[in-house]
């Protein structure tokens, strides 16, 4: 296992992926824009890991990984944790720029109209990260089990696990609150910390449980799979 | 001893299936499984790594079920496809380094030397190796794991003349001291001649001849030279397959329906080429009869 992962970072995982993960993070800090997209570029570097380069080269990586003395549920753990580390990777990288944000926007004298006017939903609060782990958990859901299902198409399940959650995101994060006021009140004020400390707890236990899940699905359809 | 036993094999596609493929290879052996493009060659090496899953059939390797340790087995076998390119990007030297970490038994001081031997430059990237190169590249990783057994899917096809003789003296090489065994695809007959001690044919999916020698295999069949105007259904029935060129007809049929023949027919000897050709003809005599 500890080979594979070492392979995963050396091998699969593209520069560029580390830069969506990292670099796009600071999109958190930017008063307008919705919040929740400095979450998507992350998973959009998928691509990236299961296909190839920027080169547009496939990297044959399954017939590759599948000759080596490995077992096949091993090839879909490590899969999963490159995945699970750049969204963490992804989720570390914000939160400075959601600090950021706070500190030197919201504090600003006047923002309160300012922000008011060009709101974008929820803020980048602890709201928005249990959001955020649920969105990841949901790609993941959709896509790693189907991907593992019929290895040779990945497109369809990508676009499908990508766009379908993202929509989900966008919705829950940006349009119910511009919608509901008190779905605003309650996901994004601090007087309804604690609710908010309840869905982040919550969220944790989807995100874990979520990839626990993922890989018990992925694996079974990945041992029914020709290569 | 039986380093690989093949029994059954059953694969089910929509539109093709490996039906009950049995054979095995001994240690020290070279076997030479051959047939042509699309005939199941690769469907049924992936499924004895278990690449692809079986509907029916057993593999043994090192005398044990193959997945009673998977793991163990997969370390003593090198196992490559053909015609693939891994991380093209990516150098040898970084390809190797990640690869080698797989391998307990890897020895470092030997892949210099087999790169050294082969002429293979450890900063190339994978892209910039030639097909030949590729297949050299493969055969140093397996060596440098020690690998019991190779199985190697057309590990010559798309070389030239002398790269292709290079793979197949290596291969002799290989076995040379009895330990190792091989088991390479291939649609090229002239490999077989070089350097096969067994040959295992597969025709659509099902298996022709399994574990023969190629002595065995060549003694099995004649080719027979008629004058056309000579020619008539008797003779025709006889024939596994022919063809009429130059005012002959030339045909092949097994050495033991050679006595049946009239004694005007001459019989030559075939060569690997020359048998398979028929063979394949007569699976496909619609498809030629213009």
């Amino acid at each position: 296992m500890k080979n594979l992962i070492y392979k995963e970072w050396k091998l699969n995982i593209h520069p560029l992926s580390v830069i969506f993960a990292t670099v796009f993070a600071v999109f958190i800090a930017i008063p307008g824009n919705p919040h929740f997209l400095s979450f998507i570029y992350v998973t959009f570097a998928y691509s990236l890991i299961f296909v190839g380069g920027t080169k547009g080269v496939d990297n044959n990586d399954l017939y590759y990984t599948a000759t080596l003395p490995i077992r096949r549920v091993d090839i879909v753990r490590a899969r999963t944790l490159s995945l699970v580390s750049l969204q963490l990777m992804n989720i570390l990288a914000s939160i400075p720029f959601a600090i950021l944000y706070f500190v030197f926007f919201k504090s600003a004298p006047g923002s309160e109209e300012a922000l008011g006017y060009i709101s974008a939903g929820i803020e980048p609060n602890i709201s928005l990260y249990a959001m955020a782990l649920i969105y990841f958990t949901l790609v993941d859901l959709i896509f790693l089990p189907w991907y593992y299902k019929n290895i040779n198409k990945i497109i369809v399940p990508y676009m499908t696990a990508t766009f379908s959650s993202m929509i989900v995101f966008a919705i829950f994060s940006s349009v119910l609150p511009m919608i509901f006021p008190l779905y605003y009140e309650l996901f994004n004020e601090p007087n309804n910390l604690f609710f908010q400390f309840i869905f982040l707890a919550l969220s944790v236990i989807i995100y874990i449980g979520g990839h626990f899940l993922i890989v018990y699905l992925s694996k079974r359809n990945f041992a029914k799979a020709d290569i | 001893m039986e380093i690989l036993k093949v029994e059954n094999l059953l694969k089910k596609y929509p539109k093709f299936t490996l039906d009950n493929v049995s054979f095995s290879l001994r240690q020290g052996e070279i076997m030479g499984f051959i047939g042509r493009n699309g005939a199941g060659k690769t469907t049924t090496l992936k499924a004895i790594m278990h690449l692809v899953r079986l509907d029916g059939g057993s593999i043994e390797a090192f005398g044990k079920e193959f997945t009673a340790d998977e793991l163990t087995n997969r370390k003593r076998i090198a196992f490559s496809l053909g015609g693939v390119n891994f991380f093209p990007f990516k150098t040898v030297e970084k390809l190797t380094e990640v690869t080698a970490r797989f391998y307990p038994t890897w020895d470092q001081s030997k892949f210099e030397h087999y790169l050294k031997v082969f002429e293979i430059d450890q900063k190339k990237k994978i892209k910039e190796l030639s097909e030949g190169m590729k297949t050299k590249y493969s055969l140093a990783i397996a060596l440098s794991h020690n690998a019991e057994l190779l199985i190697l899917d057309e590990p010559t096809s798309g070389l030239d003349p002398v790269s292709r003789d290079e793979i197949l003296y290596i291969f002799k090489q290989l076995v040379s001291d009895g330990k190792r065994s091989v088991l390479f695809s291939t649609h090229i007959t002239s490999d077989l001649e070089k350097c096969a001690d067994t040959i295992t044919y597969i025709r659509n999916g099902k298996l022709v001849v399994a574990n023969m020698t190629k002595e065995e295999f060549i003694s099995a069949y004649k080719l027979v030279e008629i004058e056309t105007d000579l020619f008539d259904d008797k003779i025709k029935d006889f024939l596994i397959a022919f063809r009429k060129e130059k005012g002959l007809v030339i045909g092949l049929i097994e050495t033991k329906k050679v006595e049946l023949l009239p004694t005007f027919v001459k019989i030559k000897s075939p060569d690997l080429e020359n048998i398979m050709v028929f063979l394949e003809w007569e699976a496909n005599h619609e498809k030629f009869n213009l």
